[in-house]
């Protein structure tokens, strides 16, 4: 057994194990605390399997901005019902080890099969290898989202909106604990923030710059300035705001209105709807979309509809 | 020869960051956690970022390594600081309890 596949079938363990204990854990803070892990060792493997593009996400999204939404959720139940947070989880019911087993079964399957399968000529993967040239684009990842799939990208940012006005909807009449760090004032944290912010947006354009032609692109980039964001809200230099205001709500449609604007815009130029209109109107997308990402995640953690500026 | 020196960097940046484990799962209380973390992971993570950066060859890659072992210092300099801040507030409030 090469040393190769040591590494690769230890991290399969690693992450089975994470995920066992996300599932069964006795207690809602430490399922929390090993869901983040498991999000880090998730993407240590896109890593490993040559998939850059989404170890960034995942390590962006998955790992850090819904860990820390995970948290702000968990530290909120602290104060709305103490006694459900605190709860040990119960023993599990037998239905759960049958559908266990049953995911399992179907996840062997469909790795068995896949194994088997030969490489078959002319699917998907090889044909967008094959046109990516024309497109100019040096990222196949965001060729595949933007050009060839940009239809479930736009579904993927109306996800995001309705989700943002879902938790709305849901949280409209509860006040919500403010999340905000005991001692933000210290010089020690504002010093954190004085470096970490320029290096956040710095290096979140710089993804999205990028994008086209090496790993990146919105989501890293807008999940990346959400982690900003949420750090802006710990600290106390923005402060969720209950009065929504024009500004927000513009930053939050703006990544849906660019890719409808994307998918219309060839019809007026008398080409058919999402005919691909070339690297700068993608790269306006894209930015916009940014914004609405790193906006909406923002706010899904304050738990308002909008934000203000704080005690600086 | 440059091989075998960051294999020395990697095993002894290994050592380190498995001292701190220990330390953490093996200490008593928070601060002495929070001392083998912070103190034990941070050194073995610039001897590892040491042999990275040998491996890489570059200097750009070596920058870059270096940057991240600085933003991890201060990441974990200002979490355990504020962890080891809030654990001694909380132990004050209840000292004052009984």
């Amino acid at each position: 057994m090469s040393a190769q596949l040591v590494i690769d079938v230890l991290l399969g363990l690693i992450l089975v194990g994470l995920a066992a204990q996300v599932a069964i854990g006795q207690h809602l803070f430490r399922a929390i605390v090993f869901y983040v892990a498991f999000g880090l060792a998730m993407a240590v493997i896109w890593a490993r399997l040559g998939a850059p593009d989404l170890a960034l996400a995942d390590a962006a999204i998955g790992a850090g901005l819904t860990g820390a939404l995970m948290m702000v959720a968990f530290r909120r139940l602290v104060e709305i019902d103490p006694k459900q947070a605190q709860a040990q989880a119960t023993r599990g019911s037998a239905l759960a080890v049958v559908i266990a087993v049953l995911a399992a079964g179907m996840v062997a399957t469909i790795g068995l099969t896949a194994l088997m399968l030969e490489e078959q000529p002319g699917v998907a993967g090889l044909q967008v290898m094959a046109t990516l040239e024309e497109t100019g684009l040096g990222n196949p990842v965001t060729g595949v989202l933007l050009v060839f799939r940009g239809f479930d990208t736009l579904i993927e940012m109306t996800v995001l909106l309705t989700a943002f006005i879902g938790s709305r909807v849901m949280t409209t009449h509860s006040r919500l604990y403010v999340a905000t760090l005991a001692g933000f004032q210290l010089p020690l944290v504002r010093t954190l923030v004085a470096v970490i912010l320029p290096l956040a947006s710095m290096v979140g354009i710089h993804l999205l710059w990028i994008g086209s032609d090496q790993p990146g692109g919105a989501f890293q980039a807008g999940s990346l300035l959400a982690g900003a964001g949420v750090l802006l809200l710990l600290t106390g230099t923005l402060l969720p705001a209950s009065k929504s205001r024009a500004l927000v709500r513009l930053t939050l449609v703006a990544g849906v209105s660019a890719l409808c604007v994307l998918v219309l815009a060839p019809i007026l130029r008398g080409q058919v709807a999402m005919a691909y209109l070339g690297r700068g109107s993608l790269l306006f997308a894209e930015a916009l979309m940014m914004i609405s990402i790193a906006t909406t995640l923002t706010l899904l953690f304050a738990g308002r509809p909008s934000l203000k500026w704080g005690r600086t | 020869m440059i091989d075998m020196l960051a294999l020395v960097f990697l095993i002894s940046g290994c050592f380190f960051i498995f001292a701190g484990t220990m330390g953490m799962l093996r200490l008593p209380d928070v601060y002495c956690r929070l001392h083998a973390l912070t103190k034990a992971d941070n050194l073995g993570l610039l001897l590892i970022c040491v042999a990275l950066s040998l491996l890489g060859g570059r200097v750009r890659v070596a920058l870059l390594l270096l940057l991240i072992w600085l933003l991890a210092l201060l990441a974990s300099t200002v979490s355990a600081h504020l962890i080891a801040r809030h654990s001694r507030a909380r132990q004050v409030s209840e000292g004052d309890n009984e």
